[in-house]
């Protein structure tokens, strides 16, 4: 009995026709499996002619389109890609986003195949891979037919690379990092020592019964420093040395480490905060964490905040022991009255020209400003702008929605700030600034977005949920 | 309190068989698929915004996150890429890079659509002589690749420095942009998997 498959995708379609398995279990089995291929034809959008063959020709097809993508995904010039099974179909690369595919015929052994040559698009050579892959990946056609992938042998892989046709112009880039990387490997790897002694070392401040001594003695006491560099164990940690570990520690810098270590204290934070209903108050703390997001210390930065720590999750989420942690990321962790946790990269904070300011960080608050900075902006704007790329602004707003000041945080922003509304509104950051502002200040991201001035405003450290 | 007991050591999830064993010798990645893995997260990341949110959230649904189960574990594994500013002198192990790939792959499958019509325009660009940057969501693309290529790898690396152009990094992103093209189909992640291998078995 005859069988027909098709698989079909928007610039190929496989259209398979052959002999069904005999032994139909049930007549009611919609599907019978194709044992036996007849013929195979494959219709490529603009062409007229679909490429027709037998069972060799599509053997031939999907091994020389299989090997190819291959080749296009690791990058790697393969040295006789097409030569290995595949006599009737070969492909190669003619540029960046065209592939030629080749169907030459054999001598005196036409299995009904016409010489072809088809020039392929990435999108539809992939859906021809498709198109194959989900033939293959079909169990009730030609079972015998399956994916047989296997990473190149190191032999196969060709050293140098080959003439101009041959060479896999959109790889190089990957292909170029990737021998570079391999040049490097090469190269010795220095031997990082971490230094041992990193804490502590603050002991004058912190040992009890240290005497200033009247002749600087270059080699210190080792009494000094124990008292403080193994407490007794078992015994909670406590807070001089904790607050010590902070100061003591490297600091990790990495913008996008402390991020990631912000946003998991954060929500180790959340998860371990049980009964915040009974704090009214901003609790505020310096809070150490090690690369694997242990927290390693903490200080407490106002009265309120060290007699009330135990309302916080800090003590239970301290390691029993206090070992001496490697770099550490610092964080300004709020536990706010209203029963949120607000956790800043300290780095940030310190640097960001705030501080000495009450930042406002309440979700309401924020909810609250924001729509007037918005219409203050939008009035006094007529968005004829001439820039083409974002703009964005760091912008420091009071409770009555005016501007502060504000400071271009991309190029393209420094360069037309002048044509936006904000020197009308506010003025630029002033970096030699030292005195107390006097209100709370909201800090807002504003984007602004060419063509038409589209005005996006966010608050600068996110919503707080 | 503690929130946290420690997972029960089960056995390594089912996912992660159906990729195959590429048959090297130890147990751990080579360098190539270590750059290749970060990268191709890397241009899913310029593809999606908050992306490094959504590999979480992928490893969550795959339940790969015993493998993957935080930022911090993320960066790590991610920064096993020796192309890395803050390279980790850590080995990848086949199971961790099976998990990333699987991950990657599922991503790229959600955002078929987008990257058909990336790859496409860039196509149609191409044809034309025309730079990338004429389609806007492309260059926002590209833009957004070169921004977290510049920020993330060493610059003095010589494999990072001399693909430090505008060109280049351009040219970086369109390649990877049609490896996860080829991502997205039915055998995609079997596909991508052993590439990483080829010419690194005997």
């Amino acid at each position: 009995m005859t069988v027909q498959r098709l698989y079909s995708l928007p610039n190929c379609s496989l259209f398979l026709e052959g002999m069904g398995e005999m032994i139909s279990l049930t007549p009611t089995d919609a599907r019978v499996p194709m044992a036996t291929l007849i013929n195979v034809e494959c219709r490529l959008a603009g062409e007229e002619k679909p490429l027709s063959g037998g069972r060799e020709f599509l053997d031939n097809l999907a091994v020389a389109v299989s090997q190819y993508t291959q080749a296009l995904l690791s990058g790697l010039n393969v040295k006789a890609t097409s030569k290995v099974n595949t006599g009737l179909v070969q492909l190669e690369q003619v540029n960046d986003t065209v592939h030629r595919l080749k169907v030459t015929p054999q001598e005196g052994d036409n299995h009904g195949v016409a010489a072809r040559e088809i020039l392929l698009n990435t999108v539809q050579l992939f859906d021809l891979v498709e198109a194959l892959d989900q033939l293959l990946a079909d169990s009730q056609t030609l079972p015998d037919l399956k994916l047989n992938l296997k990473p190149l042998a190191r032999r196969e892989v060709a050293k140098e690379k080959a003439g101009p046709s041959q060479v896999l112009p959109g790889a190089i880039g990957v292909a170029s990092l990737a021998a570079a990387a391999v040049a490097l490997a090469l190269l010795p790897t220095p031997k990082v020592q971490q230094p041992q002694d990193l804490y502590p070392v603050r002991t004058g401040e912190t040992a009890t019964g240290n005497q200033p001594k009247a002749s600087a003695s270059p080699s210190p006491s080792p009494n000094q420093a124990s008292p403080t560099a193994s407490p007794s164990p078992g015994a909670s940690p406590d807070l001089t040395t904790l607050a010590a570990n902070l100061g003591n520690a490297n600091e990790i810098t990495d913008t996008e480490e402390l991020n990631a270590l912000r946003q998991e204290l954060r929500t180790k934070l959340e998860n371990a905060w049980g009964d915040r209903a009974a704090n009214t108050q901003d609790l505020t703390y310096q809070v150490g964490v090690d690369k694997d997001g242990t927290i390693r210390g903490y200080k407490p930065l106002n009265s309120v905040s060290a007699e009330k720590a135990s309302a916080t999750p800090l003590l239970d989420l301290l390691p029993r022991t206090t070992e001496a942690a490697g770099a550490m990321g610092l964080f300004k962790v709020v536990f706010t009255g209203s029963g949120n946790v607000d956790v800043a990269s300290w780095r940030e904070v310190m640097t960001s020209p705030i501080s000495g300011v009450t930042e406002i960080t309440s979700t309401a608050e924020l909810n609250a400003i924001l729509p007037k900075l918005r219409s203050a902006i939008n009035q006094n704007w007529d968005k004829d702008a001439s820039f083409n790329e974002e703009l964005i602004f760091k912008v420091r707003v009071k409770p009555d929605g005016s501007i502060f000041d504000y400071n271009p945080e991309n190029d393209a922003a420094a360069r037309f700030v002048d044509q936006t509304p904000l020197p009308k509104l506010g003025k630029p950051v002033d970096a030699a600034q030292t005195a107390p502002i006097d209100t709370p200040i909201a800090i807002f991201k504003v984007v602004m977005t060419p063509p038409d001035g589209a005005l996006e405003i966010n608050p600068w450290r996110g919503w707080q949920d | 309190m503690q929130l946290n007991s420690p997972p029960t050591q089960s056995s390594t999830p089912v996912l992660l068989s159906s990729l195959p064993d590429p048959g090297i010798q130890d147990q751990t990645c080579p360098r190539r698929a270590r750059i290749e893995i970060d990268l191709m997260l890397l241009a899913l990341e310029a593809l999606e915004l908050e992306g490094s949110e959504a590999i979480l959230q992928t490893a969550k649904e795959l339940e790969l996150d015993e493998i993957i189960p935080d930022r911090v574990m993320l960066w790590r594994l991610r920064n096993t890429n020796p192309l890395r500013r803050h390279n980790q002198r850590r080995p990848l192990t086949l199971a961790e890079a099976k998990a990333l790939v699987l991950v990657g792959c599922y991503m790229a499958r959600r955002l078929t659509v987008l990257i058909r019509q990336l790859v496409l325009a860039y196509q149609q660009l191409h044809e034309r002589n025309l730079a990338p940057a004429h389609h806007f969501r492309l260059n926002d693309y590209l833009e957004r690749f070169r921004a977290h290529f510049r920020s993330r790898m060493n610059p003095r690396r010589a494999a990072v420095a001399e693909n430090y152009s505008d060109e280049k990094l351009n040219q970086l992103a369109l390649t990877l942009l049609t490896e996860l093209l080829f991502c997205t189909g039915t055998y995609g992640v079997q596909r991508f998997w052993l590439s990483l291998f080829d010419g690194e078995v005997g």
